[in-house]
């Protein structure tokens, strides 16, 4: 079980996350939600052992995680520039010798012999979700992974999630796309103002359409009068 | 393969020659012919052996002109008439070399100024190995990344020009200490790009061992560069030896400095942009004596700022 306690950080003066408590079992998704710069990119920093100097504690297992336990599949992953899949994959297996490339790559499906600038968003999102599957990491943290993704991308990369699931990983995804949330989490974590506003287990996801609107029209009614 | 070349040129259409063409810079290629030319003639005309040195200096340009070309997209396309696009690109060498052939007073080392660039044609680009019909010889760890990278961005053509005048050093001194020089050069441009996080941790666990693994890939590198300028050098002017392996080692040591200052300016997924004038200077250095402690002093300096900036992120 992945278990963050009393997680808080803040840049300089500004408070950015305050209080965080969350609990995951093994082989369980859950979603963040949550406005841009509310602190979702700041938490898997922090659980990716990314930011040092943070409040409260990470643990898996009841030990405190480290950082070769958790793979963090950024907002726009980025590549060393003309270099082929397989080779970027090359470098992480000479760290991780385990790490099977052909063998995951049946369930990626990438072109692993083609130069990586040549890859589609979708291609490059896959390509580095392998990689940080490389260590077998039991922590799986996605930022935004559906972003820029076609219809097409979103479902294969959805089918991606649900095997890793199945191989009893952690998974966490922050993303805007609330259709893919609902259909992959077990639990949904709504961020507000650096604190968890709201939760939702898979009963309760009917009511989190409605309660989007409702969030959106309280906080936001400014720009709601604007757009009208 | 004239088989293969002429059905290649028959399947294409005029624009798209003319795309292709404008899309390879030949009209910066040309600019470089006509300079070139014009320096040839001149040189010719007053039957200056020394045209040689100019004959290096402007191969290493008209290299540079490939290695900036920046057409890694058209690349792509023109993988599919390969020997279409390596006859354009080497119709300039083929060009120039037959003049200089033809009309040099030391005409007889033209034929390996024209046969390496042609070998290098056929070294893989940016497309992948397999399709090339070769391999990669890969002499150390499969995390040296930043050498392949560094190849297919047009680095391979500076190695060559590098061995090139190494083998021309046989017959000229001077030359084997140019191919020295131009080969730290190639090399400095394979620093160019900071890594992403995740390569940073795959390399690595801490900063110090990371920079050591640089620094050992760099010189692995640097030495089967040179390992053929070196043999000539002792081989072929052992009584001056000394001059090839203190060059060597301050190139070396140029470099080192070289990554350290990428280092020291480290920030995953950006680019590093190198400060020349600061290379050069420590380049000049290492040749006058009373400069020679002020790289040593930077370098200890680097060393421990390089390793501070990369134990941020580790």
């Amino acid at each position: 079980m992945l278990e963050l306690k009393n997680i808080s950080f803040a840049y300089g003066e500004k408070q950015v996350l305050q209080n965080i408590n969350i609990s995951i079992e093994k082989g369980k998704i859950i979603g963040v939600l949550g406005k841009n710069g509310v602190g979702k990119t700041t938490l898997f920093e922090i659980i990716a052992q990314w930011k040092k100097n943070f409040n409260g504690e990470t643990l898996l297992e009841n030990e405190t995680l480290l950082r070769a336990q958790v793979g963090y599949l950024e907002a726009k992953p980025t590549f060393y520039s003309m270099i082929t899949g397989r080779e970027h994959l090359n470098v992480f297996k000479v760290r991780f010798p385990d790490f099977d490339i052909d063998g995951w790559n049946s369930i990626f499906e990438l072109p692993l012999d083609e130069i990586v600038d040549y890859y589609s968003t979708g291609m490059k999102k896959r390509l580095a979700l392998m990689m940080l599957l490389s260590a077998d990491a039991p922590v799986i943290l996605l930022d935004e992974p559906f972003l820029g993704l076609d219809v097409e991308a979103s479902i294969d990369l959805e089918k991606i999630i649900n095997t890793l699931k199945e191989r009893g990983k952690i998974i966490l995804i922050a993303s805007h796309t609330l259709s893919a949330l609902q259909k992959l989490s077990d639990k949904i974590y709504h961020f507000s103002g650096g604190k968890v506003e709201q939760t939702f287990d898979k009963e309760s996801f009917d009511e989190l359409d409605g309660y989007m609107k409702e969030y959106f029209s309280n906080n936001h009614q400014d720009i709601v009068d604007k757009l009208l | 393969m004239i088989l293969q070349l002429t059905l290649s040129i028959l399947n294409l259409r005029r624009k798209q020659i003319s795309r292709i063409l404008a899309d390879l810079g030949i009209l910066r290629l040309l600019m470089l012919f006509i300079f070139y030319s014009f320096f040839q003639f001149f040189l010719i005309h007053i039957k200056e052996l020394h045209a040689f040195f100019v004959d290096a200096a402007l191969l290493s340009l008209l290299s540079a002109a490939q290695a900036n070309r920046k057409d890694e997209k058209i690349l792509l396309q023109l993988m599919k008439f390969p020997i279409l696009y390596y006859l354009l690109e080497n119709l300039i060498w083929v060009l120039l070399f037959t003049w200089g052939i033809a009309f040099s007073p030391s005409n007889y080392l033209y034929p390996i100024l024209l046969f390496l660039p042609l070998i290098t044609s056929f070294l893989p680009t940016n497309r992948s190995i397999e399709s090339q019909g070769f391999v990669l010889p890969i002499p150390f760890s499969a995390s040296a990344y930043d050498w392949r990278s560094g190849m297919r961005n047009g680095g391979a053509w500076g190695i060559i020009v590098a061995i090139v005048l190494t083998v021309i050093g046989l017959f000229r001194f001077e030359f084997l200490l140019i191919g020295i020089v131009v080969s730290s050069i190639s090399i400095f441009g394979f620093y160019t790009q900071n890594e992403p996080r995740q390569i940073l941790y795959a390399v690595a666990d801490t900063s110090t061992s990371f920079l050591k693994k640089k620094i050992k890939q760099m010189a692995l590198l640097f030495l089967l560069i040179n390992s053929f300028a070196l043999l000539i050098g002792l081989v072929f002017y052992f009584q001056v030896f000394y001059v090839v392996a203190y060059l060597f080692l301050g190139s070396f040591f140029v470099l080192f400095l070289m990554i350290l200052q990428k280092y020291i300016t480290y920030e995953p997924n950006t680019n590093f942009r190198a400060n020349t004038f600061i290379i050069a200077f420590y380049y000049i250095s290492i040749f006058i004596p009373f400069l020679i402690p002020l790289p040593l002093i930077v370098g200890i300096r680097s060393w421990k700022r390089a390793n501070r900036q990369l134990s941020y992120y580790f």
